[in-house]
């Protein structure tokens, strides 16, 4: 296509009048601003494009206008990002996540090939997700980075005996239940045997309850060989949740006694549960949580409607009984019907945090935000055939969707906080936030 | 009284000229210096034999690989429309893409000089094609692997999650 005499003529290699190939950094320095605002909008998931805005000053300038405003401190709902709300991989998560935002209801595409067939058992803060998978592969991972870092597996757990394929080529593990052994399948222990997770950021200690029987156990994340150490004194465990309040692990039994985790995370030492207070009510059959609120203690009971299943009501969150942590001649549980207008909390198995309402202004002030606590389906796990009756949970989970905020100054429930209301979803939200 | 298809009596096809920045002559046939729409607006509007036209930004590298692009999707409409004349059936739509995608796995430099030629001549579909290529070449990598492959200084911007 050449003229013939040019073409018999070398090119001189370099470039020379008008060259378009400038010498260092075109891409940053010298795409024209129309251009460099078409890049971000080809970008289709929310971790590319916060990624991408992270390059340079020039690149996050064209992101800003499609990343979600106040993206630091906004409370996310991790769901399937699927049409039906339904991973095709059961209960564990697809490679790609669906982050809802709770303000504008719009919802933001994340891959993340890590997390397949992964549940999630925490989220901590900064916005790591601490992951299990089928296989007892126990991970931190950020959603937003794609950094991951291995934790002890879960047959580094105490209580694990031994993991193995059966006769069916069905990899089952045999755990330790309330002094007695059992066996359940490695997709019930995906959803059973880690409860929850949470990391204690300074210490680099993440903190499980784990075992059907809810011990407590962590995991120094700096260690070369990482392990899993059991916390001496938790006995009996039935822990139903664990939090941090004032930098320290502070967990409650379904008993509603609360108990601290003295004694430091260093090599030599042995940390141990310390009883703080016991709970005045008997609210025993309800999940708990415990939530650290604008410096103070909270404990929240989640009562749900005692109908049967099957009735369009049950197992739907009724009402939430909070009390407050004081200190009065020691410690005193104190019932409170008021979080504060500049607050708002929220619950679920995975994670439970505040937000003040001046971080996040979409957020309603005295209100609790709840998500599907699906693990509790399964309240006593002190049974001899206990095995199959997780494996029938996870195989056949109950059609519920119990996700909402309730406003306590107005006792008003809002249960379409997420759109696709009253259909079963699978795994079910999570909240997720980097603060 | 339609005359009956014979490619040997085809008029000889009209031509313009693109000169790149760096002085090279490039005859190309009409239709295909037509893909631009900025050759396009304005074509009718020039004297025949004064369809020469000076690309100042388009170095010849890139014009030669441009050039490469407009033929490829100008014959390719062609024989996707005579397909779905005569009705057969045709993967040419799939094809293209396929030959679009080897054509745009090129390094960031050249990724760079397509763009900016895409931009300048206003060639869409192109300008499209350079534009998502970018953006899967971010996907799945982090700033720091971003800024290696596009060769970006950090200018210390503060990233939130930089790990260690």
């Amino acid at each position: 296509m050449k003229r013939g005499f040019l073409l018999s003529s070398p090119k001189p290699k370099h470039k020379q009048l008008f060259s378009t190939t400038p010498n260092t950094d075109p891409w940053s320095s010298q795409l024209p601003q129309h251009i460099l605002y078409l890049i971000p909008k080809k970008i289709d998931t929310l971790n590319d494009l916060i990624r991408f805005s992270c390059v340079c000053k020039t690149w996050r300038l064209s992101a800003l206008p499609l990343l979600p405003s106040n993206l630091f401190n906004k409370p996310w709902l991790i769901v399937p990002y699927t049409n039906d709300h339904v991973s095709k991989t059961g209960t564990a998560c697809d490679k790609t996540l669906g982050f809802f935002d709770l303000s504008t209801r719009q919802l933001y595409k994340v891959d993340l090939p890590e997390i397949a067939n992964h549940r999630i058992c925490g989220s901590c803060r900064g916005g790591w997700l601490v992951t299990v998978n089928s296989f007892g592969d126990i991970q931190l991972l950020h959603p937003f980075t794609r950094k991951v870092i291995s934790l002890a597996p879960v047959t580094a757990l105490p209580g694990v005996v031994s993991c193995y394929y059966n006769e069916r080529q069905n990899l089952v593990y045999d755990v330790k239940n309330y002094g007695s052994l059992c066996t359940i399948a490695s997709n019930c222990m995906r959803e059973f045997y880690i409860y929850k997770a949470v990391m204690l950021p300074w210490a680099g200690v993440v903190m499980v309850v784990h075992g059907l029987n809810k011990m407590l156990a962590f995991c120094k994340v700096s260690d070369e060989n990482k392990k899993w150490i059991s916390v001496q004194g938790v006995c009996e465990g039935n822990f139903n949740d664990v939090t941090i309040f004032k930098g320290e692990f502070y967990a409650v039994k379904n008993n509603g006694s609360v108990w601290v985790v003295h004694g430091g995370f260093d090599t030599s030492s042995s940390p141990f549960v310390k009883f703080v207070i016991g709970q005045p009510d008997n609210w025993g059959y309800y999940k708990k949580y415990l939530v650290e609120a604008k410096g103070e203690l909270f404990l929240l009971d989640r009562v749900r409607y005692p109908l049967e299943p099957g009735d369009d009501e049950a197992d739907r969150t009724l009402v939430f009984s909070i009390k407050k942590l004081i200190e009065w001649n020691g410690p005193k549980f104190v019932s409170v019907n008021y979080i504060g207008k500049d607050c708002a909390v929220f619950v679920g198995c995975n994670d439970s945090f505040a937000c003040l309402t001046s971080d996040v202004p979409d957020c309603k002030g005295n209100s609790i935000y709840f998500t599907d606590d699906f693990v509790d389906g399964v309240s006593n796990m002190n049974n001899v055939n206990i095995g199959s009756i997780l494996e029938n949970f996870v195989n056949e989970p109950i059609a519920r969707q119990d996700i909402g905020v309730w406003d306590m100054t107005a006792d008003v429930f809002d249960r379409l906080i997420y759109p696709s209301a009253s259909k079963l979803m699978n795994p079910p939200p999570v909240w997720f936030t980097t603060n | 009284m339609k005359d009956s298809f014979n490619p040997s009596i085809e008029p000889p096809k009209k031509t313009v000229t693109l000169v790149s920045s760096d002085g090279y002559d490039f005859e190309v046939e009409e239709e295909v210096a037509l893909e631009s729409q900025v050759i396009k607006d304005g074509f009718e509007d020039k004297a025949v034999d004064d369809r020469e036209y000076l690309l100042f930004n388009v170095h010849s590298d890139t014009l030669e690989l441009i050039i490469k692009y407009c033929e490829k999707h100008v014959s390719s409409r062609k024989s996707i429309s005579a397909a779905a004349a005569s009705s057969s059936s045709s993967n040419g739509e799939e094809a293209l893409k396929e030959w679009d995608e080897h054509f745009i796995s090129v390094d960031t430099n050249t990724l760079y000089d397509i763009l900016m030629a895409a931009d300048y001549l206003n060639i869409k579909s192109l300008l499209d094609l350079a534009i998502q290529k970018v953006a899967d070449t971010i996907h799945g990598r982090s700033p720091e692997q971003i800024r290696k492959k596009f060769n970006i200084e950090n200018d210390s911007i503060i990233d939130p999650w930089a790990s260690e």
